[in-house]
């Protein structure tokens, strides 16, 4: 059974290799200023075009492979945050887009907000910068999709 | 034996039509992207898509019902039989006399599995899309199904061996008729049936179920994974086969005969020749559309059809039907 189940294993590694070539990432507002969200459509606009690299901004967490988080994480959107990360499939990454997320920037240790991010939800990138450039948040996606072949193939080889 | 080589065919057709119009996806996507001064994706950007999906998760919600399982598959298989009904370059493979019927029929139920599976997903994002789905649905036909049948009419006039079949496209055509009214009525037609196109693969002005901003997607919010990955080779489908009808109708010229080629050559070089239109076709109706329009609201694209493609629709007929009736001239 184990030798069956490694080659399984091993070909759906290799399957999942394609979301290297199509991430589709959903952007999640967790009570951001917009700084970041205007960083995030610039990074989309015809100047950077992150979609020759397969990047779709898609409109429901079920489709999407990436978590694009900005925002301190206010108490309001807390529950939000945690539920969209539990609707979206396997494999994902989740990235932390700016400074709110990362550490709270100008509301740190406030009451009424929760950053950092990963304190909830695991976070596989932080984006620092107040807010980050689009070339910023293009290279965090590199690291985000390397280090989740890496974990698929580690997977993959480990059982 | 011959239902044999039939079954054959459609399986053959089914693996060319699926790389075709993942294709055609793909190079949408690259003009699109040319048109806003932008690099664009790959050419076969679809594929990496398909394959991710499929080795991705499957998440069925916990209100979700026995419909929202079923219905991708449902959607692929009607596809699938759709493709032995549709002219491809050469008359349908299952081609009888009547069989537009069946044609429509089945164009309508792939929209109707996808609502059926939206509906049961129990999100109401799903839910919302679908009722505009059903309105889209029931304003689009009409006047697609008046040219559609008008035309075949016309054409069974001129002697055909199995009137109001989509193959009497490849024995007569509408232009061959040749008077004034009958080329005025077919060119009216022609852009009634382009805007249907534009509305059945849901782009541009009729990108109204499946508006991504304002419903997270519509039928296919739920969707993930496999079951999504069926939807979207479904929908490629839709769309070449959609674009087929109106190459068929408008633009039924083969390239077998210039090339003098007979037997399986002509097959293949009738069918390449037809993917080409059906690119042609889908370039004005989706990629250009696509660019240069936005979303209407959904009482706007009703009115869209109702006021403006019906009555076009009707005016176009009127025209044919005079001239067959030779009432003026």
């Amino acid at each position: 059974m184990s030798e069956e189940r490694r080659e399984l294993e091993k070909r759906i590694a290799k399957l999942c290799k394609y979301i290297g070539r199509s991430p589709w990432v959903f952007h999640v507002n967790s009570g951001s200023c917009n700084g970041c969200d205007i960083e995030i459509i610039a990074a989309l606009t015809p100047r950077y075009d992150a979609e020759r690299f397969g990047v779709k901004l898609v409109g429901t967490p079920r489709h999407a492979d990436i978590l694009l988080v900005t925002g301190p994480i206010t108490n309001q959107s807390l529950e939000r945050v945690k539920l969209v990360y539990e609707q979206t499939p396997e494999p994902k990454v989740v990235m932390a887009i700016g400074a709110c997320p990362t550490g709270g920037s100008v509301f740190f240790e406030s009451p009424f907000t929760n950053a950092p991010l990963d304190r909830h939800i695991p976070v596989d990138v932080f984006i620092p910068g107040c807010p980050p450039r689009p070339e910023a948040i293009l290279h965090g996606v590199v690291l985000a999709l390397e280090k989740l072949i890496k974990k698929i193939e580690g997977e993959g080889e480990k059982k | 034996m011959n239902l044999l080589y039939a079954t054959l065919g459609l399986i053959g057709l089914y693996i060319y039509v699926s790389f075709a119009s993942l294709l055609w996806e793909g190079l949408d996507r690259k003009l699109v992207a040319r048109m806003q001064r932008r690099i664009g994706p790959p050419l076969l950007q679809p594929f990496y898509d398909f394959l991710k999906l499929v080795s991705k998760e499957s998440i069925i919600p916990r209100h979700a019902g026995r419909m929202f399982e079923l219905a991708p598959v449902f959607a692929l298989a009607v596809s699938i039989a759709l493709l032995a009904y549709t002219p491809f370059g050469f008359a349908p493979l299952f081609n009888t006399r009547g069989d537009v019927i069946v044609f429509i029929y089945l164009l309508t139920l792939i929209a109707f599995i996808r609502v059926l599976g939206a509906v049961n997903s129990g999100s109401p994002y799903a839910q919302i899309g679908a009722q505009r789905e059903i309105i889209i649905l029931v304003s689009r036909e009409v006047p697609m199904m008046l040219g559609l049948f008008a035309i075949l009419w016309r054409l069974s006039k001129l002697g055909v061996s199995k009137p109001f079949s989509l193959g009497t496209f490849y024995e007569h055509n509408i232009w061959e008729i040749g008077t004034p009214l009958t080329f005025m009525g077919a060119v009216i037609l022609l852009f009634v049936f382009l805007a249907w196109l534009a509305s059945e693969i849901e782009v541009g002005y009729f990108n109204i179920p499946e508006a991504e901003e304002e419903i997270a997607e519509g039928p296919m919010a739920e969707y993930s994974g496999r079951h999504l990955a069926l939807f979207k080779l479904s929908n490629a489908l839709k769309e070449f086969i959609s674009a087929s009808l109106v190459v068929a109708i408008f633009f039924p010229w083969g390239i077998s005969g210039v090339l003098g080629l007979t037997g399986a050559g002509a097959v293949v070089a009738d069918l390449l020749f037809h993917t080409l239109k059906v690119y042609a076709v889908l370039f004005v109706s989706m990629s250009v559309f696509r660019a240069i329009t936005g979303r209407l609201r959904i009482t706007q694209a009703v009115q869209v059809f109702w006021l403006r493609m019906l009555p076009a629709a009707v005016i176009g007929v009127l025209l044919i039907l005079i001239d067959l009736m030779e009432v003026i001239a």
